[in-house]
């Protein structure tokens, strides 16, 4: 079934339209992931889909609904969590309070567990929990804003290049919650799993982790289909993962 | 041989007493402008005059409860009563009116260029000049002095009134309300997130607008509380008193680096102490000049102010 479902959408900026036109889908349960190179309008595409750019034309929908005009801040009591391009976690505030604002629409008794749960994940963020978000490093800083979306416990967590600037090391230890989270979802059951729709410039990581994947060229997308075989398409290859 | 003789040391103790009273009412005024600088980058220069209003809300109040002219003859019930009321409407009618005046006018421009909504909050400004201008006519107004200037301590040497206790037992325990509000609850911390960066804060569920509206309404209710112990501390108000406090507040708000809620209390603190100290040992016709001088000082050697942002942010 199609948990989010991305029907010829256009958006952009003032007088400069970035999407011309695009259709994408996530089922339940997937990786999805969208590679292309700088200003192809992936990140456009992820802020259209959290309202945080409006839609001039086309329609999306999430879990059935039609998500096309609603506020962003609806969009996590739905299920959608994003963790943005930049990481744009709270620089000011504590891991820990940064933390507690990705369970911001939560009241359920939980949050502790699942903090919990974040501190297994990135152990790192519970030896800092007391420390301003703004003093992490680059990678740390990724691991609290993957976290902090996973806080809200979403149905769809939305990765805007989590890979970017940081170490081999990191972004394994990344890449391996995103698979868990996808198996088993936080509550560890198997066919509960997560599904992720991840945004990536480094191609390889992307179509490793993911079971579908997207190519996006200025605004438009020119190739799909599952993962593997992207790997495997000459020109996936040639334009996306250094073949010669 | 003591350092100062004792009456020399008694007038300084009562020079700090008026400079921290009027600087913990310059702080709660501060607070309101830093908060909402905080949140939206606006300098809300409306703000000094929604505190002229409220003074004078409080003292129109007090002409229906028949304490406008002293309370001489009324019970000390009557008057803590009335002054309790006073202290619950007039910070209701300033929360109001400010998330009023956000939601009409600021809050259409908030896709605009940041000069207009700035110059919108001058003309909101002079609106309520002008709006106390109709209310209480161009002169200084009396504000009965509910409160008296009695010593709290009649033994001791120094001038320490139920006035200044007043001001201390209202706005310190506001201050500590507001502190803890703004760090421990979950509509502080998401205040302080949508401060740091909006769109992130939307994308966690929190309703951007929502906490802009929250803002206002407690910025102006601090300005409300501020304008009724003003009235009662001071004994005058006038419709021109908005513009002078507001200015001492932003520039409290300035000092202590704009933004930053116990920055906004240190700078009002401050300022208050330069003012009394200023008029009492040097001449009040320089208090304003010394006052704009630290200003100017503390720009060029910390331009985040005082308390600013000092955190290395790591991109």
């Amino acid at each position: 079934m199609s948990l989010l479902s991305i029907q010829d959408l256009k958006a952009g900026y003032g007088l400069i339209e970035v999407l011309h036109g695009i259709s994408l889908e996530v089922h339940e349960g997937e990786i999805v992931a969208v590679i292309g190179a700088n200003g192809a309008g992936k990140t456009t595409m992820l802020m259209t889909v959290s309202g945080c750019v409006p839609v001039r034309s086309g329609s999306i929908h999430f879990n059935g609904a039609s998500i096309t005009k609603q506020a962003t801040c609806k969009l996590v009591q739905m299920g959608i969590a994003h963790a943005p391009e930049g990481r744009k976690i709270f620089p000011r505030l504590t891991v820990l309070e940064n933390l507690q604002m990705g369970a911001f629409t939560r009241k359920d008794n939980q949050i502790t567990s699942d903090l919990q749960k974040m501190y297994q994940y990135f152990p790192i963020l519970e030896e800092r929990k007391h420390q301003l978000g703004g003093t992490l490093s680059g990678g740390q800083q990724q691991m609290l804003a993957i976290a902090r979306a996973l806080m809200s416990r979403p149905k769809l967590l939305i990765l805007d290049e989590p890979s970017l600037g940081l170490a081999p090391m990191i972004v394994k230890q990344i890449l391996e919650v995103i698979r868990e989270l996808n198996k088993t979802g936080m509550n560890g059951e198997v066919g509960k799993g997560m599904s992720v729709l991840l945004v990536e410039q480094n191609a390889h990581h992307a179509l490793e982790i993911s079971h579908r994947g997207y190519v996006m060229e200025s605004g438009r997308i020119t190739l799909s289909g599952p993962s593997q075989d992207l790997l495997k398409d000459k020109r996936v290859q040639e334009a996306y993962l250094g073949f010669e | 041989m003591p350092l100062l003789a004792s009456a020399e040391l008694d007038q300084l103790i009562q020079y700090i007493i008026i400079g921290l009273s009027n600087g913990s009412l310059y702080a709660l005024i501060a607070l309101g402008y830093t908060m909402v600088y905080g949140i939206i980058e606006l300098i809300n220069f409306a703000h000094g005059d929604l505190f002229m209003l409220g003074s004078f809300l409080a003292l129109t109040m007090l002409s229906w409860f028949g304490l406008d002219k002293g309370g001489s003859s009324a019970s000390t019930f009557y008057i803590s009563f009335s002054i309790a009321i006073l202290l619950l409407a007039v910070p209701i009618f300033c929360a109001f009116v400010n998330a009023g005046v956000d939601y009409l006018i600021y809050k259409p421009l908030r896709q605009a260029p940041k000069l207009a909504p700035l110059v919108s909050a001058i003309g909101v400004s002079f609106i309520f000049m002008n709006i106390g201008l109709f209310w209480y006519g161009p002169v200084d107004v009396a504000f009965p002095s509910l409160v008296t200037r009695e010593k709290v301590f009649p033994s001791s040497s120094i001038q320490f009134s139920y006035q200044a206790l007043m001001v201390i037992a209202v706005t310190v325990p506001i201050m500590i309300a507001l502190t803890v509000f703004v760090k421990y609850t979950n509509i502080g911390k998401a205040m302080r997130a949508t401060a740091q960066n909006p769109t992130a804060a939307a994308l966690m569920g929190i309703d951007v607008n929502r906490v802009i509206s929250i803002t206002f309404l407690l910025g102006g209710a601090l300005a409300g509380v501020a304008s009724v112990i003003y009235g009662l501390f001071n004994n005058t108000v006038s419709y021109q008193m908005g513009f002078q406090n507001g200015l001492y507040a932003f520039t409290a708000a300035v000092v202590g680096g704009i933004g930053n809620i116990p920055g906004a209390v240190l700078g009002g603190l401050l300022i208050g102490l330069v003012r009394s100290l200023g008029s009492g040992y040097i001449d009040e016709k320089w208090t304003e000049a010394m006052i704009f001088l630290i200003l100017i000082l503390i720009l060029i050697f910390r331009p985040t102010g005082l308390l600013g942002a000092r955190v290395r942010e790591k991109v």
